[in-house]
């Protein structure tokens, strides 16, 4: 039912994009807050981030999706979302507690980028990294730290660049999604060959789906592949 | 775990694809898994997820 009802406010907005008499409206915000990846309480009725992939279907110029990895992120993406206007913004973010990693400062210049290195949780800098450690959604993104840190753990001399993602559509060609970066820009991100491994809130093929004309061939994307039912919080990821 | 996702998962993911880690990650990749089943035998026993997971910080200062 949702879907049906996005859907349409979807077109209407799109219409109404071409037409200058129309009076801009305040943008619709959707936060999506009992996500998939909770298990030991959202149980067997929230088992489904499939609405991402319907988002992804309509109209570019109207839709925008983000997935903050901290608090901060998050009143970063909710100042920018509840100011905007003629848009459909989903914001997706677990209600539960989440480790914050970012200051203010520093989540409002990510949130802005919609994309980007932290540095902080890379050490690639100034040479060719091994591999790019990508995520998108709050707890994948506590994964992709640990294992970043498992893996530097137990090869001291590796380079890993660790890229988040807030801004879905940035991963999308320029020329598909007015967010999307240019070639150039992903290709500085995560590299034109390293293997990037990237862990997503959703099904992977979205993340695929998005990628799929950019020069790195080495995306291998984790995410939602099975159900169950109610399980244990950690034991779901 | 259920849809690796997983740190543990994530990382061997990474030892299968960088190359030179192809030949050298063979022991550690075995310690992720053994982290696996511990983890899992440790949630399935308490009802609650291993403390060095619910209690999981970065590590590293920044500079």
């Amino acid at each position: 039912m949702i879907d049906s009802m996005f859907n349409q406010h979807a077109k209407w907005l799109s219409i109404c994009n071409h037409l200058s008499w129309r009076q801009k409206i305040a943008s619709l915000n959707l936060l999506i807050t009992s996500t998939v990846w909770r298990q030991d309480h959202n149980g067997f009725t929230h088992q489904d981030p499939g609405f991402l992939d319907v988002v992804l279907n309509k109209s570019a110029e109207v839709t925008r999706i983000y997935l903050p990895p901290d608090a901060n992120c998050l009143l970063s993406v909710a100042n920018h979302c509840l100011r905007s206007e003629n848009y459909i913004n989903v914001i997706v973010s677990d209600k539960q507690l989440h480790l914050q990693y970012l200051n203010m400062n520093a989540a409002i210049e990510h949130c802005t980028k919609g994309i980007g290195i932290w540095d902080w949780a890379s050490n690639d800098q100034g040479v060719e990294p091994d591999a790019v450690m990508a995520c998108a959604g709050d707890i994948p993104t506590q994964e992709a730290l640990a294992a970043t840190v498992l893996l530097r753990e137990e090869f001291p001399d590796i380079k890993i660049r660790f890229v988040n993602v807030v801004d879905l559509f940035k991963l999308q060609p320029s020329k598909n999604h007015p967010h999307g970066l240019t070639d150039r820009d992903f290709d500085s991100l995560f590299t034109a060959d390293k293997p990037i491994i990237f862990n997503f809130h959703g099904y992977p093929y979205l993340i695929h789906r998005l990628a799929y004309a950019r020069t790195n061939r080495n995306l291998h994307v984790r995410g939602l592949r099975r159900r169950a039912i109610s399980t244990l919080r950690w034991n779901w990821p | 775990m259920n849809n690796e996702i997983d740190r543990f998962t994530l990382a061997t993911d990474a030892i299968d694809r960088i190359p030179r880690l192809q030949k050298i990650g063979g022991q550690a990749k075995e310690k992720f898994r053994n982290k696996q089943i511990e983890c899992r035998a440790y949630a399935y026993k308490n009802g609650i997820d291993m403390p060095e997971i619910t209690g999981w910080r970065w590590p590293y200062k920044s500079e």
